[in-house]
């Protein structure tokens, strides 16, 4: 560990690292691209390389990457990645209120805090939580999503029966396209171009950016809707340690869904958030630009990018697209990964952890300086702004499959997606049950043909366990509720 | 019945009828097995039957406000811009906005990315009057080919071409 440490220092190192937190920042905040593509695109270049400097550029990469969306989340409205989708939910509110500038000094130092917990685990935590994950089979996965579909009916209190409509109308869609069990296309009204289903990304360009493009042309103002940025950077770092709970609950989150194969930051994030903003006491200020919510965003999908490399490097089991990259790399530049890695674990595998490490305090380091002049684009005139944001999603969905379709899908989500805000419609429900969806129902699946029936669901403990939580959740909030109505009958 | 009829009605029947669509598609049409349609049966059911708590509790929620109401609202006094002196009208600017939309996809379609782009960043901003009409026609020229060469040059990510320019770009 003290030689992969002393390598990670040298000057060439620390370079890369700063090199590749910096492409990936830029990566990750343009939409559509994201990490996948940034490490993909990374590939052909490393050829040459020694495989220290290789991984240690793809681990700057990465952890920018997934850091980089939640800028474009916060100043425009466009989630730049699905890990920063939450974000949007407060970050954008924030910026619309003029503290874009403590939304963004909150997001970067949140994603640090919860990237550098990660590595941590990562590099010291690998062969035991590897052992915890490997109990995690098709029905946990399918309670675990079954859990996060939970969280709409308690994050959408206000609006209970639309939060449940918009989440299961998600799930509607995502069905769309070919069955994952039996590899048979349904709902495609005879084209190929669904086959693959609404994919994610351009679901949620249109969602939130088209329709928020939609909404400043409407009233015809900038974001903040005023002359200057308000707000500083120096309260958002501050507040990410005022909230040690928030960031903590986050955190912890983000690690566990980061670890769990298949799940991954698009779900730990909104999940996160949905999870703090519901049992926090000033619950009604989420949604309205509460610096909490992006705190649960941030911390929670940048933790899920270390312990994601846990079931990749302990099984050969990658939990996402990136992890399959990483995974290639690793074998392309001689570590197997597998069981047999942590007998001995290589220098080099030691240097690409504390590589990881420092990119997570390299993104404080870069960000912050260049957050002052990003908070910029909120005080643009709407004129250049809309017709600009409109621009970037079309390039965004279009970039994700080269195909049309996507910025069809995209334009016509956009529309959805205004009138059900103006509807009064939870966003967080639909998004939910697209990214959900195809999970539960996969899972769901199997967990039937595996067990013959439904009894995973009381004889596995960690399923029981899981669902016995998930009730919980459900009832709780909701026998306060009703102690309230009582009360106030009884008063009157 | 028309005042009966407000947006979160309206969007209540629209999610509802997008997903009998995709229902009649799956049963009717497709003839989907029916191990393929169990989870998307129980996913519409639910829909199904919010979709009409939430009718009924939209109409029952209206027929009480309109017992109550006794005058109509008064209409707010409308907003007028202070750079150009034009009355602030949203749904008109609504309006707008989706038409652009939508000429900006068929020109799309037709003439690629980059011209198409141009021609909407310049219209938008000359038709809502921006003070520097200059500064609209070179942002916006500026800014596109900056967007054009990062994604396909640095990126190496296409853009589409248009039917019509596909051998230029």
């Amino acid at each position: 560990m003290l030689e992969g440490l002393l390598e990670s220092l040298s000057p060439l190192n620390i370079g890369l690292v700063l090199l590749g937190t910096l492409i990936g920042i830029i990566a990750g905040a343009l939409p559509g691209l994201g990490p996948t593509l940034s490490v993909s695109l990374l590939i052909p270049f490393t050829y040459g390389m020694s495989s220290t400097t290789a991984l240690i550029l793809m681990g700057g990469i990465y952890v920018g990457a997934v850091y980089g969306g939640s800028i474009t989340s916060i100043l425009l409205g466009i989630p730049g990645t699905p890990n920063s989708t939450a974000t949007v939910f407060d970050g954008f509110p924030m910026a619309q209120q003029g503290k874009a500038l403590q939304a963004l000094g909150a997001s970067t130092t949140a994603s640090a805090v919860g990237g550098l917990i990660s590595a941590l685990c990562l590099m010291f935590f690998t062969p035991m939580l590897s052992r915890v994950v490997m109990k995690f089979g098709v029905a946990e996965q399918f309670i675990l999503a079954i859990f996060g579909l939970s969280v709409i009916a308690i994050s959408s209190r206000e609006h209970f029966i639309k939060g449940l409509l918009s989440g299961f109308f998600g799930l509607a869609i995502a069905t769309i396209g070919y069955n994952p069990i039996t590899g048979l296309d349904r709902f495609v009204f005879g084209t190929v171009w669904l086959s693959d289903g609404i994919p994610f990304m351009s679901a949620v360009i249109g969602l939130f950016g088209v329709a928020q493009t939609f909404k400043l042309a409407e009233n015809a103002c900038n974001i903040a809707g005023g002359e200057k940025v308000t707000g500083s950077l120096w309260e958002g770092i501050k507040s990410v340690f005022k909230h040690p709970v928030v960031t903590l609950h986050a955190t912890v989150l983000g690690l566990f869904f980061g670890a769990v194969p298949g799940v991954g930051g698009g779900p730990a994030n909104l999940i996160s958030y949905s999870s703090i903003s519901s049992a926090a006491k000033d619950r009604n200020t989420f949604g309205k630009g509460n610096v909490k919510g992006v705190i649960a965003a941030e911390a929670s999908n940048n933790a899920t990018v270390g312990t994601a490399l846990i079931p990749t490097l302990a099984f050969g089991i990658p939990g996402s697209a990136v992890c399959a990259i990483v995974m290639g790399l690793l074998t392309m530049h001689g570590i197997d990964v597998g069981p047999r890695l942590f007998t001995n674990i290589p220098v080099t595998l030691y240097t690409f952890f504390w590589g990881f490490l420092f990119a997570n305090i390299a993104l404080v380091l870069i960000a912050l300086p260049l957050m002052r002049y990003f908070a910029k684009l909120t005080i643009l005139p709407y004129q250049i702004l809309v017709p600009n944001i409109l621009v970037l999603c079309v390039l965004g969905s279009y970039s994700l499959r080269g195909s049309f379709l996507d910025i069809i899908i995209t334009l016509a989500f956009g529309v959805l997606g205004y009138f059900m805000r103006k509807a009064k419609f939870p966003m967080i429900g639909i998004v939910l049950g697209l990214v959900l969806g195809r999970m539960a129902e996969a899972n769901l699946s199997r967990s039937l043909l595996i067990h013959k029936g439904w009894s995973f669901l009381y004889t596995r403990p960690i399923t029981l366990a899981i669902l016995i939580l998930t009730a919980l959740i459900i009832i709780i909030p909701n026998l306060n509720l009703k102690k309230i109505v009582a009360k106030r009958k009884a008063k009157a | 019945m028309k005042k009966y009829l407000n947006l979160e009605l309206i969007m209540t029947m629209v999610l509802m009828a997008i997903i009998g669509i995709l229902a009649i598609q799956g049963v009717f049409v497709e003839h989907l097995s029916q191990r393929s349609m169990t989870f998307p049966t129980f996913v519409f059911s639910i829909v199904a039957i919010l979709g009409v708590v939430e009718i009924t509790r939209n109409v029952l929620k209206t027929r009480k406000k309109l017992k109550t109401e006794t005058a109509p609202a008064a209409k707010p006094e409308p907003e007028i811009n202070e750079e150009t002196g034009e009355v602030c009208n949203p749904r008109a600017n609504l309006i707008e906005i989706i038409i652009l939309t939508a000429v900006y996809c068929v020109l799309l379609w037709l003439v690629g990315f980059v011209v198409s782009s141009v021609a909407l960043v310049i219209t938008y901003g000359l038709r809502r009057k921006y003070k520097k009409p200059w500064v609209i026609v070179v942002a916006g020229i500026a800014i596109i080919l900056v967007w054009y060469f990062l994604f396909t040059r640095l990126l190496g990510v296409s853009i589409f071409p248009g039917i019509l320019l596909k051998g230029l770009f």
